[in-house]
């Protein structure tokens, strides 16, 4: 059976600037679809805080800045890595593809790490919407609380994408490994290349809505 | 056949240090005493200026064709209509 490389196009194409074309269409329609998918919840955000704004910037001094800065700043040092990947790709460097998937993986895995790090001290300060959170220490309890639900809807949402997209990048790596990619064929790379800027993205307007709200 | 245009090496790094520059000055900037409005407007209008460094140059949108270029401005457009839609209700409330 053969598999997609460099000497490969499947049929349905008629060359490989086609296939890279129609699977640029697919991602981008794809990543419409996660806008419209976060967008929801930013807009419920958006509508309570203008409700809420008191409860919610209250409730936002609750959160670590510090933390959600530094991963700010892990998460665009990894969309750097994966633009580097892909660029490498466009020379033909395999070598240098691997290297910077791993790097790409690496800051990823210290994002959700650190985020995970992150929930546990927002668990010890009672933070927790019905599991564990202390209205005592607000003084707009009902607000901090619904701020406090869709920071976890929001970034456990984020989360769950930044774990695929590690998978994928991991796929990616064991893919570069059996010598699937070069500078003919790479498709898969740019594909999984525009979906983790995506995600780094959605971190980029997450960051000053959960952890910047001034009073 | 020409090679697909695309982002020399160096200009990811200078968009990656103007990305980490934004972020400095959106941290800097959170703790400065403006009012709300100003905050918002300075935390937001930065996160739109990275997007846009994002985009068109690591998403490589700014070498794209019109058709790719038309399917990634798609779901802003769809956004902008949810927001737009949602708020000329609630906003307008008496």
């Amino acid at each position: 059976m053969p598999r997609e490389s460099a000497s490969h196009i499947p049929e349905q194409f008629e060359s490989r600037a086609q296939q890279e074309e129609a699977d640029a269409l697919g991602i981008w329609t794809f990543l419409s679809t996660e806008i419209l998918f976060f967008g929801g919840l930013i807009l419920s955000y958006s509508v309570y805080r203008v409700s809420y704004h008191a409860g919610f910037a209250e409730a936002s001094q609750h959160l670590y800045f510090w933390i959600g800065t530094i991963n700010t700043f892990i998460l665009l040092t990894s969309s750097l890595c994966m633009a580097l990947a892909v660029h490498s790709i466009h020379d033909g460097d395999v070598a240098k593809l691997r290297r910077y998937l791993v790097l790409t993986f690496i800051f990823g895995a210290a994002f959700l790490g650190l985020k995970l790090c992150e929930y546990y001290l927002d668990y010890r300060e009672h933070l927790v919407p019905s599991v564990n959170f202390d209205p005592s220490h607000f003084l707009h309890p009902h607000a901090a609380e619904l701020f406090l639900f869709l920071y976890f809807a929001m970034t456990g949402l984020h989360a769950i994408h930044m774990t695929l997209g590690l998978s994928a990048l991991t796929y990616l790596y064991f893919r570069a490994r059996r010598g699937d990619f070069s500078q003919e064929y790479h498709s898969p790379v740019k594909v999984v290349g525009l979906y983790w800027h995506f995600v780094d993205i959605v971190w980029v307007f997450l960051y000053p809505m959960l952890y910047l709200i001034n009073n | 056949m020409g090679a697909q245009k695309r982002p020399e090496r160096s200009t990811l790094y200078w968009i990656y240090a103007s990305l980490v520059l934004l972020l400095i000055l959106t941290a800097i900037g959170a703790k400065l005493p403006l009012g709300a409005g100003a905050h918002d407007v300075f935390a937001f209008g930065i996160s739109i200026a990275k997007t846009i460094l994002i985009v068109s140059i690591f998403m490589e949108v700014r070498y794209d064709k019109g058709i790719v270029r038309a399917f990634a401005g798609a779901g802003l457009v769809w956004l902008a209509l949810l927001f737009l839609l949602t708020f000329s209700d609630y906003l307008t409330r008496p």
